[in-house]
């Protein structure tokens, strides 16, 4: 039997490596899971993984109860470091345990490969009607506001701020940017993260300030998070202070609001964050299949030319389980339209990811069904070498009932 | 041990089945009159010829036997109709399966209005469409003449009903629903037959009659006829000056005949597709509704051959044979087998043909039911051997029937297979075949190993039970989608990713689900064992028969666990190639998460012993609802991009399995307190 630890360290070093605390983490996350999939009715997706899975802590719903549960971050950073220990370092390194340590060490692979997609993947999606062509995609959920020299025709130069620097101002909130390049200081205010611009007339009270006769209105989020429109108050301070101009910005609103200053015309938009490509993509044709006499899709695709910057061109036929993999790139034939039964031009969504760890997925689940694999069968063939036994000892007996002397070996029930 | 706890179920089991044939009663038969009656059966070799007409609908090539026999399961809950004694028809006590149904619906409608084929699963539904039936149950089946009084007012409610969304209708405005696509199934078949044909008006001109000397008699003409002869009608037509008074002379004269072509035209969206095209290059075969469309664009005999081809024009004829034979049942007879040739003919010259017979002998074999009927069978027997050791041979049928059930059910997914040209699991329903055949081979082969005849019985009881659920859903799926064997979406068309993560997940579920079969066993057992030592210890045979089956248990948890994990992690790499991510956080996917963490949890619980047997067994009955979740439940929540499958009906089925492995593991554990929990006290040597 192993010693039991004395030192604090070694208790917690064993506690982090026990069954007790796997099983624990195991089943906090199958709650997490559960509890967060029924919440996706309401919720959507997007925000119960934010909730639920990007969280140190969560107040899950079951049914009618609310309670806390440790959230994603927790768990996995114990379940990483129970992996480790227990499955890894202190697991008793015999034939009979290879099999698990194989499979540990598969599941230890799919934790870095997500830990490496969380940190640095991005996912997004370039919209292409026949003819139209885009080096950049822009990501589903994330936002940013985004500055540039409207004066300029080429070479323009992009300021960006991103959401997380102020997607937590709220009420009276503000922030100042500046940047030495600008002219001009942006005050940021009142976030909205679902709004809608609404008219001050015959709107009772307006709920936030109100901009030539315009003010924001706050909307619930919506289930599919692509539906949100960000909104935010914004205010450009000039001749150090002397002059400041107020508006707010709708995700929605296509055109730029500018401001004069510095004696040229700049542009501030709210905007889906976009990622550049290292190529251009153009939609030659898009194809959508269907099943005969019907409407339903069995495939569809879209054929695009890959132009890189070089000007050199390459054809490319992309459809639904076969992507284009380029320059640390996958595009993948996602959706298209018009939906059925509207008019109008056809056009490709094509979805965008840059993963660094894209194949690692692949890797994990090899080696991960190897481990399990030796495991089950080492058992398997243990189990059906030890019934075997007893037939025969049973059958050379003459007896047909088991001997008293073979149950006797089994465990105790229960 | 085992033939004493279980002989007391035996006899139970008896009772249950004979009380269930005592349940079939006789019902009620009035007399029906006809003008127009069947006189005699309807010869094998018609039946055949029109069961194997191909037929183009839900995106495929099948027979018409199919086609008729999903109308016929949507509408009567079943595939077989017996005409009573007693209705005054000459065929009286006949068995119709959906070929001579749908024969008698097309030939002899007056006859088939009289069957009582549509399944009204509650009485409510009748009253809602103010009708009101003496001496009926409260679920019953009523004639198509019987329910004809109500159809104003069910095509009524029935787009009340429609125009709500799906969650929102009541269980009555489901069924409403349900009732009349059944009599629209009924008016669509007649159809088939009748937009064949043609009016040329009630007293026909004399030019027309010898346009179409065919009609002479009844004033009816084949569809194919009048687009073959239309750019006469057309010359007519561009020979009168627009507002004079010959050319409304002239529309006064072809009024009924204009008329004949705009009802079927209208049928068009609905009819089922039998003409193949000419062109190889095309897919999409035309019903007699789409040719009557391309008339429109035929201006003149000079671009009447490029709109249609002889072939097209003569399918059409033919067909129409069979409705102009009015009631002469040889004569129908003899357009069936000619229309059935003509139309095989024109599928097989552009290769569509080939797996219509295979498919034919698919739905004649019946493997499913006759599997079923297999399990049942044996199951009886194995209970049967446990009543006595007199009848210790019946094992011997048990596991005969079990190993010929086993041998049916993977004949018809391999026969489903060569049909679909794609792995065994795609839809919902295949899923429940694939576990059914993989969770009945498992506990065959652990009979084999063991021999503790638990492995054998449960393998019968899974497979009947599993049958009987895809009959259940079988008949959903007519209900909603009229096939099993319907078109794929987009992202499932692979047989790559079909083959290996969708096989792969599906036996993981099947393993759970065998394990919390085995584990209410286990329990059960345990505990009567327990009630029955009144404290004391087990004696060494009943632990060692309980270890045994305990260990059973664990195994196929692990068995499942890897297919689960491999499943599951193939199913993220499937994401990842098609969606652009590993990991979504859809419902599906997390189904199949929730079922790898559960078993996860139980095998490091049980490494850490912190449970034993029954702790295992117990965590393996609610790894059944956790499974029933993925497989089922999340296709309910509406959320995701893994909607394939329909579900509705499904929630009330599923929420009576929770209730009852809630109750079931909440009674374990109050059983486990008082029984079980004693015996822990040492063996006295």
């Amino acid at each position: 039997m192993a010693k039991k630890p004395t030192t604090l360290l070694g208790r917690i070093y064993a506690t982090l490596g026990s069954y007790w605390l796997a099983v624990a983490l195991l089943v906090n996350l199958f709650l997490l899971t559960w509890l967060g999939t029924l919440e996706q009715v309401d919720k959507g997706i997007h925000r119960v993984q934010e909730e639920y899975f990007e969280s140190w802590w969560v107040l899950a719903k079951a049914g009618p109860v609310r309670m806390w549960l440790p959230g994603g971050y927790i768990t996995m950073g114990l379940f990483t470091m129970n992996l480790l220990i227990g499955g890894l370092v202190r697991i008793r390194k015999t034939r009979r345990t290879a099999g698990v340590i194989v499979a540990h060490i598969g599941i230890a692979l799919m934790m870095v490969g997500g830990l490496i997609e969380h940190a640095t993947s991005k996912y997004g999606r370039v919209l292409l009607f026949e003819g139209q062509s885009d080096d950049q995609f822009e990501e589903y959920a994330g936002w940013e506001l985004v500055i540039w020299d409207a004066s300029e025709r080429t070479g323009v130069t992009e300021y960006l701020i991103p959401e997380e620097d102020f997607d937590d101002l709220e009420g009276d909130d503000q922030r100042r940017f500046e940047r030495d390049e600008l002219p001009f200081d942006l005050v940021l205010s009142r976030f909205f993260h679902n709004c809608q611009p609404r008219r001050a007339v015959g709107s009772g009270i307006p709920t936030a300030p109100v901009v030539e006769d315009y003010f924001l209105e706050a909307l619930p989020r919506e289930i599919e998070e692509e539906r949100d429109f960000r909104g935010l108050y914004v205010a450009a301070v000039t001749e150090g202070g002397a002059e400041v101009v107020e508006t707010f910005l709708w995700g929605r609103r296509p055109i730029p609001w500018t401001v004069e200053a510095g004696g040229r015309d700049w542009a501030v938009a709210l905007r889906r964050k976009v990622h550049s490509m290292p190529f251009s993509l153009r939609l030659e044709k898009f194809t959508k299949d269907d099943h005969p006499g019907m409407t339903m899709a069995r495939s569809f695709s879209s054929d695009v030319t890959k132009i890189f910057p070089d000007g050199t061109e390459e054809a490319v036929h992309i459809r639904m389980n076969e992507p284009l993999r380029d320059g640390g790139l996958v595009v993948y034939q996602a959706s298209y339209g018009p939906p059925e039964g509207q008019s109008g031009e056809p056009y490709s969504v094509l979805a965008v990811s840059r993963n660094p760890s894209d194949r690692m997925p692949w890797i994990a689940v090899s080696v991960i069904a190897l481990g399990l694999a030796l495991a089950m069968f080492d058992r398997l063939f243990e189990f059906i070498k030890r019934e075997r036994g007893k037939r025969d000892r049973a059958a050379s007996s003459g007896s047909g009932k088991t001997k008293v002397a073979d149950a006797v070996r089994e465990e105790a029930v229960a | 041990m085992i033939d004493r706890l279980i002989r007391g179920v035996a006899p139970l089991v008896c009772v249950l089945s004979a009380l269930l044939l005592a349940g079939c009663s006789k019902r009620p038969v009035t007399e029906v009159e006809v003008e127009q009656a069947r006189a005699e059966r309807w010869s094998d070799d018609v039946v055949e010829a029109f069961a194997a007409i191909p037929v183009q609908d839900r995106g495929r090539v099948k027979p018409m036997g199919t086609y008729v026999g999903f109308r016929m399961l949507a509408a009567n809950g079943k595939r077989k109709h017996t005409i009573p004694e007693g209705t005054g028809l000459p065929t009286d006590g006949e068995r119709l399966d959906p070929v001579r149904w749908a024969l008698d619906v097309i030939v002899f409608p007056e006859q088939a209005r009289h069957y009582e084929v549509f399944l009204v699963n509650d009485s409510a539904v009748l009253e809602q469409i103010g009708l009101s039936f003496e001496g009926r149950k409260r679920r019953d089946r009523y004639s198509y003449a019987q329910l004809e009084p109500g159809r104003d007012e069910l095509e009524r409610r029935a787009s009340a009903a429609r125009a709500k969304d799906s969650k929102a209708r009541s269980r009555i405005e489901s069924q409403i629903l349900a009732l009349q696509q059944a009599l629209f199934g009924f008016d669509l078949l007649r159809a088939i037959a009748a937009t064949s044909t043609i009016s040329l008006g009630e007293e026909p001109s004399g030019r027309l009659v010898e346009l179409f000397p065919e009609a002479e008699d009844g004033g009816r003409v084949s569809l194919g006829h009048a687009l073959e002869r239309w750019p006469t009608i057309l010359e007519w037509v561009q020979s009168t000056e627009r507002g004079s008074p010959e050319a409304e002379a002239l529309l006064g004269e072809l009024a009924g005949l204009d008329a004949g072509v705009s009802r079927v035209i209208s049928a068009a969206p609905f009819l089922p597709a039998i003409v193949a095209p000419a062109d190889p290059g095309a897919e999409a075969w035309s019903n007699l509704g789409d040719l009557a469309l391309r008339m429109k664009s035929v201006t003149g005999a000079s671009d009447h051959a490029s709109v249609y081809d002889a072939g097209e024009l003569e399918a059409a004829t033919v067909f129409g044979r069979i409705q102009l034979s009015e009631g002469d049942q040889r004569a129908a007879g003899e357009a069936i087998l000619a229309a059935s040739e003509s139309l095989v003919a024109r599928a097989s010259a552009r290769g569509d043909y080939g797996d219509v017979p295979l498919e034919a002998s698919y739905y004649k074999a019946d493997y499913f039911y006759r599997a079923l009927t297999l399990f049942l069978l044996g199951f009886l027997a194995v209970v049967i051997s446990w009543m006595t050791s007199r009848f210790a041979k019946m094992r011997l049928i048990g596991w005969g029937a079990g190993i010929g059930g086993l041998l049916l059910v993977s004949a018809g997914v391999t026969v489903r297979c060569l049909l679909l040209d794609r792995p065994p699991v795609a839809t919902l329903y295949e899923t429940i075949l694939f576990i059914t055949a993989v969770a009945v081979l498992v506990c065959f082969v652990m009979e084999r190993m063991t021999k503790h005849q638990v492995g054998l019985a449960v393998g019968l009881a899974i497979g009947a039970a599993g049958m009987f659920l895809a009959s259940r859903y079988e008949l959903h799926e007519a209900a909603t989608q009229g096939d099993t064997m319907g078109g794929l979406v987009a992202v499932l068309n692979t047989n790559f990713w079909l083959a290996t993560h969708v096989v792969t997940v599906t036996m993981g579920y099947s393993a759970g689900l065998l394990a919390a079969v085995l584990g209410h066993v286990w329990v059960v057992r345990r505990l009567v064992a327990g009630f029955k030592a009144r404290g004391e210890a087990l004696s060494s045979e009943q632990r060692a028969s309980l270890n045994s089956l305990g260990k059973m248990i664990y195994g196929v948890i692990c068995f499942g666990l890897l297919f689960s994990v491999v499943g599951t992690i193939l199913g993220g790499v499937w994401a990842n190639d098609s969606w652009g991510r590993f990991w979504g956080w859809d419902p599906k996917e997390n189904g199949a998460l929730m079922i790898v963490l559960y078993e996860l949890a139980i095998v490091h619980a049980r490494l850490g012993g912190y449970v034993k047997h029954f702790g295992i067994a117990t965590m393996a009955v609610l790894g059944g609802a956790v499974v029933a979740f993925s497989w089922w439940h999340v296709n309910l929540l509406g959320v995701g991009l893994h909607s394939y499958g329909f579900t509705d009906g499904v929630a009330g089925v599923l929420r009576s399995y929770y209730t009852f492995v809630a109750v079931f593991v909440l009674l374990s554990l109050v059983g486990y307190m008082a029984f079980v929990r004693p015996s822990r006290k040492p063996v006295v040597a």
